[in-house]
């Protein structure tokens, strides 16, 4: 049994040990993505808190045809992050940094600079993918 | 559309992100079915998601792990805890001590019951010992009431047995009831003899070999029975060899009886 599998089976199970499963295997990886799309950490916790706690409820919504469990959780993690970045308190605090001052300057360069480091740390796989990835994560996300 | 157009107009990404309406949706997964090299597609997308994901993955400080658990736990529905309730106040810090408290009962109570149990059980072997010798003792009462009654019948001569010279201490009564052919001989005093010794009783009749009758030790008793024989003479009693003799040794007589 594949370790999604069995991740899947011991939550829809209720047992805890398909969260720990869970977080030990993608944990890292969607919090670096909820990191990059709302740049703050106490709220990409809050997403990836939030991202669990839906994960956890809503299991049996699952459907293996359709998608691999990471691009199910990250869909989950998206939508999360949207709500987040909503809400008046991430608006106001937004608006304190100035990222919009920056957004035609210091975050085009910092995206495409970690674009490149996206790329290098890819090595092998096809431009195709990479340019793709580089659209997805870094421009499909409202700012 | 043909797969290169499907390629190259980023639906497959768009789907996966669940960035499509309905109808969309529904469109490439038409695709996908149609198309088996779609299929390999959007499965390669994915994992090149997941992939970069993980090899740009932050780990979420300390506490976070936590923090998700106790939020999951009070959402409810965790059915099996993967580790033991963590200690602190409440029931959840009474816990341990509560089932250690408990064990700890159980263990005693279950010694006392194998132990009580034990006494029981010796106090059960004593009264079945005990009443083993009332039964005992019962019998032997009821087999002397029963001698007592047989000697007591009116029918029952009782004899004084005679001592012979050197057995002069010899005393002994004779019962006979020729009607039920019945002897018996109580026993008041009587020779010591070795451990491969007995008393045996012998019937004498004119013209025939003494003829050899019951043995006994005289331990404890006070009346036995003894064999009767018909036409009998006298009776006499001798030392003899332990099992008994067919001929009497007629140097250890000790009494006779003539009836």
């Amino acid at each position: 049994m594949t370790i999604d599998l069995q991740i899947i089976e011991l939550i829809k199970s209720g047992n805890e040990q398909g969260l720990r499963l869970l977080y030990k295997h993608y944990a890292p990886a969607l919090h670096g993505v909820a990191l990059r799309q709302l740049r703050n950490e106490m709220y990409a916790e809050e997403a990836l808190q939030n991202t669990f706690m839906k994960i956890w409820s809503k299991i049996d919504q699952y459907d293996a045809t359709k998608s691999t469990l990471y691009t199910w959780m990250i869909n989950i993690l998206r939508n999360s992050s949207i709500d987040i970045s909503r809400t008046q308190k991430f608006q106001v605090e937004k608006k304190t940094i100035s990222i919009d001052n920056n957004v035609h300057s210091s975050s085009f360069t910092e995206s495409r600079e970690f674009s490149m480091d996206a790329k290098s740390s890819l090595e092998g796989m096809e431009d195709k993918y990479s340019i793709v990835l580089d659209y997805l994560y870094l421009w499909l996300f409202p700012k | 559309m043909t797969i290169e157009e499907i390629r190259s107009s980023g639906l497959l990404e768009y789907y996966i992100l669940d960035l499509l309406s309905e109808s969309e949706k529904q469109e490439v997964e038409g695709y996908l079915q149609e198309f088996p090299e779609l299929r390999k597609d959007k499965i390669d997308i994915e994992n090149a998601l997941h992939k970069y994901a993980s090899a740009m993955g932050i780990e979420p400080r300390q506490g976070v792990e936590q923090n998700i658990l106790d939020s999951i736990r009070q959402m409810g529905g965790i059915k099996t805890p993967s580790e033991p309730p963590s200690t602190g106040t409440g029931l959840g810090a009474l816990l341990p001590w509560l089932t250690g408290l408990l064990a700890l009962s159980l263990i005693i109570a279950a010694y006392s019951f194998f132990n009580l149990r034990g006494e029981l059980n010796q106090m059960q072997a004593n009264y079945a010992d005990a009443q083993a010798k009332c039964d005992s003792l019962k019998d032997e009462q009821n087999q002397t009431i029963e001698i007592l009654r047989k000697v007591n019948n009116p029918d029952s001569r009782k004899l004084i047995m005679s001592p012979t010279p050197g057995f002069q201490e010899t005393e002994l009564f004779f019962y006979i009831n020729e009607n039920s052919q019945e002897n018996y001989i109580q026993i008041r005093k009587l020779p010591l003899i070795a451990d491969n010794e007995v008393f045996q009783l012998w019937s004498l009749k004119d013209g025939v070999n003494p003829i050899p009758l019951s043995t006994f030790t005289g331990d404890g008793t006070h009346i036995i029975p003894v064999d009767f024989e018909n036409g009998t003479g006298t009776y006499a009693i001798t030392i003899e060899p332990k099992g008994g003799s067919l001929t009497p040794n007629l140097t250890k007589l000790i009494c006779t009886v003539g009836v």
